[in-house]
């Protein structure tokens, strides 16, 4: 037992001296072996008794040798009981608990559980206390002198997290660099015997390597930093979105802890191409994670706890200062390569175009899961990146559903369909008047219709227009389809009056219309 | 509407657990096993403004009729899931007062901690615990069930010397059994069950508790 360490020793002393304490625990180093496992039980009770009262870090830190995550939750449910925030640390009463059990989100169709959420005090506290949960040791309590090490890292992980978490929002640029000095420090020592680590999984990597990827790691740190100290919190937002951009394999996240968002996974892969620690990963998510409190810390209303890989951070549209601007911002947020592929116009004999609408048209008929795997990831990056630009622009929209706890869809397919429906349903409604003055029938134009939106890529923000933006869209859609369509293209040709009439009533020009068709074709 | 519903429960509760006390041998009086709810209702509800408060009212202490010294406590714990914190309340309490038995009447349910402490306790204080829903009637009434008679230490002497039994060669009930909790049988105690049967008129079994 000797190669238990030092901090080992500081634990047994710690908890001497706390009041609750049987007089057993004292001897816990000698009789640890080949103790029947009720002493141990008998120890994390004791310490779920004594998180029920606000501990120090230091204490929690030592507490995570002797607990593991189901006596956590007991801890947090406890405290709960007692109306205390469930974060051992947090010294929050609860006042006002919601007794909803799950929030509905209406706008996205998807469920949020609320039980675990209202434990906290607030978003930060949820976060922070899974954050240690995770962290935790499922290994039996009774097996735990084997597994030290891993421990002692978690304990610095987190205390750097903690400690910097309380700092002052000003002070993050230096809780940055030293948490970055901290984390080389843990690398280079660590590492060997970390290596023997299944959970983690760290990777055998030379040290070279590390440095290497530290001083990427560094610069890119520094980016963030400034962002920091401008105190933006869009701004600093946007560098955490920038990383969405990139494409990156989700299975390739390996086993890190899995709290660990695929935001940093991706940020990982983007910045090191090679394995490194899961340390590293982790030390990423401590740093984005107090830039996060420092924001929740301002403004309460920002939520750390999504990393589940629906995310959609929120698009801001554009206001109605131009009302085209959003028509021409649907349009280009609905196309696809697809889009253009379909658009091809037939009569350049292209042999490309035929078998692709033949695909396409396939598709519809068969089912939609070809169509929404593609439809549902870009989604993610493309709004990542919307998020940017419209960031920088300053725009104020409040973050309304950022609050909450994200969840994945039950089931993207159903959404995706859904969401064609509404706007066909739309631009047929908007289609009645046109049609009629061009003396079509929808059928004529249905099959071509369907098939053109299910090119499109549809998301929760770009299928909701006004009445009268949908009759433009209506007629933009019909315009392009004649091009393809010769049929619908004669009808045109032929009522010439009466659509450039039509286009009159809508305060537009042919012109105009070819203008935003070309949108479609653009990709 | 809600609140006289809860009241409702809580006089059925609290008949129930009047019942049991009185089965177990404890001083009830006959008024309080007879109880209206309308009594009920006036004697907790009158001047109390907030209804939620009327639990900690409920709270009673009963004597042993045999030995006034034993007594019984009846908790009924304001929150609907009871942690460790009002459980060790309660303990302090029982310290203080020197009774060694209680029984809490819990709403909707116990944390994990708070059951270990139960079950730690165990030697020195006896605390039982039972779901609001679960004294809602009084199963020793039901026609299906048996009546049970708790024996005494003579009592189950004489039985063992009578049959020249070793105890473990005895039927087992367990300790869990409802009947058993309603009783709050310990572990190796007796029960003479008397019940009714279509050949011999009345058939007696016994059954140690396990």
């Amino acid at each position: 037992m000797d190669d238990l360490g030092n901090p080992q020793q500081i634990h047994g002393i710690e908890l001497d001296n706390s009041p609750n304490k049987d007089e057993s625990q004292g001897k816990t180093r000698e009789i640890k072996i080949g103790h029947p496992s009720g002493h141990h039980q008998r120890k994390a009770m004791n310490i779920v008794e004594q998180l029920l009262d606000t501990v120090s870090q230091e204490f929690l830190l030592n507490c995570a040798k002797f607990i593991d995550p189901s006596y956590y939750d007991d801890a947090i449910e406890e405290r709960f009981i007692i109306r205390k925030c469930g974060y051992p640390i947090c010294e929050n009463q609860l006042q006002n608990v919601t007794r909803q059990k799950y929030h509905i989100d209406t706008a996205r169709n998807k469920v949020y559980d609320m039980e675990k959420k209202r434990r906290f005090c607030s978003n930060f506290c949820c976060k922070a206390s899974n954050f240690f949960a995770k962290q935790l040791s499922t290994e039996p309590l009774w097996g735990r002198h084997e597994i030290k090490n891993k421990i002692v890292l978690l304990q610095h992980l987190s205390s750097d997290e903690q400690s910097s978490a309380k700092l002052p929002a000003d002070d993050h640029e230096i809780t940055l660099i030293t948490n970055n000095v901290d984390l080389l420090k843990i690398n280079d020592e660590a590492k060997p015997d970390l290596g023997s680590h299944n959970s983690y999984k760290l990777s055998r990597q030379s040290n070279n390597k590390i440095k290497e990827s530290t001083s990427i790691k560094e610069d890119f740190e520094r980016s963030k930093i400034k962002l920091t100290q401008t105190d933006n919190k869009r701004e600093l937002d946007a560098t955490l979105l920038m990383h969405h951009d990139s494409p990156s394999p989700y299975s390739s996240s390996k086993n890190i802890s899995p709290i660990v968002s695929i935001k940093e996974t991706k940020l990982k892969e983007d910045l090191f191409a090679d394995d490194i620690p899961s340390v590293d990963v982790d030390h990423a998510f401590n740093h984005q994670y107090q830039s996060f409190h420092s924001n929740s810390k301002l403004k309460n209303t920002f939520d750390p706890c999504r990393t589940l890989p629906v995310m959609q951070p929120t698009v801001v549209v554009p206001q109605k200062t131009d009302p085209y601007a959003k028509i021409i911002h649907v349009l280009q947020e609905w196309s696809t390569t697809e889009t253009k592929n379909f658009l091809m116009p037939a009569d350049l004999n292209n042999p490309n175009c035929d078998p692709k609408t033949e695909t396409t048209v396939h598709i519809a008929k068969d089912s939609w899961k070809i169509d929404d795997t593609r439809d549902c990831r870009p989604e993610l990056s493309k709004n990542g990146s919307h998020d940017r630009s419209i960031s920088k622009e300053n725009l104020a929209e409040p973050e309304r559903q950022e609050t909450d706890v994200y969840l994945p869809l039950h089931s993207s397919n159903y959404q995706a369909s859904l969401r064609r429906n509404i706007i066909l349903d739309r631009i047929k409604k908007g289609l009645r008047e046109p049609l009629s003055s061009l003396n079509l029938i929808y059928c004529d134009i249905r099959q071509d219709m369907t098939d053109l939106i299910r090119t499109f890529r549809l998301s929760r923000d770009n299928i909701s227009l006004n009445h009268k933006q949908w009759k433009l869209l209506a007629v933009i859609l019909i315009t392009i389809l004649s091009f393809k369509n010769s049929i619908i293209g004669a009808h045109l040709k032929s009522r010439q009056e009466n659509y450039n009439q039509l286009l009159r009533n809508l305060d537009t020009n042919e012109k105009q219309i070819l203008q935003f068709s070309s949108i479609l074709h653009q990709r | 509407m809600e609140d006289e519903e809860e009241a409702y429960k809580l006089w059925r509760i609290r008949k129930t657990v009047m019942q049991m006390c009185h089965d177990r041998g404890y001083m009830v009086s006959q008024e309080e096993l007879d109880q209206t709810f309308d009594q009920f209702h006036e004697q907790f509800y009158s001047e109390m403004s907030e209804s939620s408060q009327v639990r900690g009212l409920l709270s009673m202490l009963v004597h042993h009729i045999d030995d006034p010294t034993e007594q019984l406590f009846v908790f009924f714990p304001d929150e609907p899931k009871v942690g460790i914190n009002t459980i060790k309340k309660y303990c302090q309490r029982m310290q203080r007062e020197n009774i060694n038995r209680a029984i809490i009447i819990i709403q909707s349910g116990m944390t994990p901690t708070a059951k270990q402490s139960l079950i730690d306790m165990a030697p020195k204080y006896t605390l039982e615990s039972f779901m609001e829903s679960e004294l809602m009637i009084n199963i020793t009434e039901h026609h299906l069930v048996p009546k049970h008679i708790v024996m005494s230490p003579e009592e189950k002497a004489e039985l063992l010397a009578r049959y020249k039994l070793k105890e473990h060669q005895l039927p087992r009930i367990q300790v869990g059994d409802p009947v058993a909790r309603y009783y709050g049988l310990k572990r190796g105690q007796f029960v003479r069950i008397i019940r009714p049967s279509e050949t011999a008129g009345r058939y007696i079994t016994y059954r140690l508790v396990s």
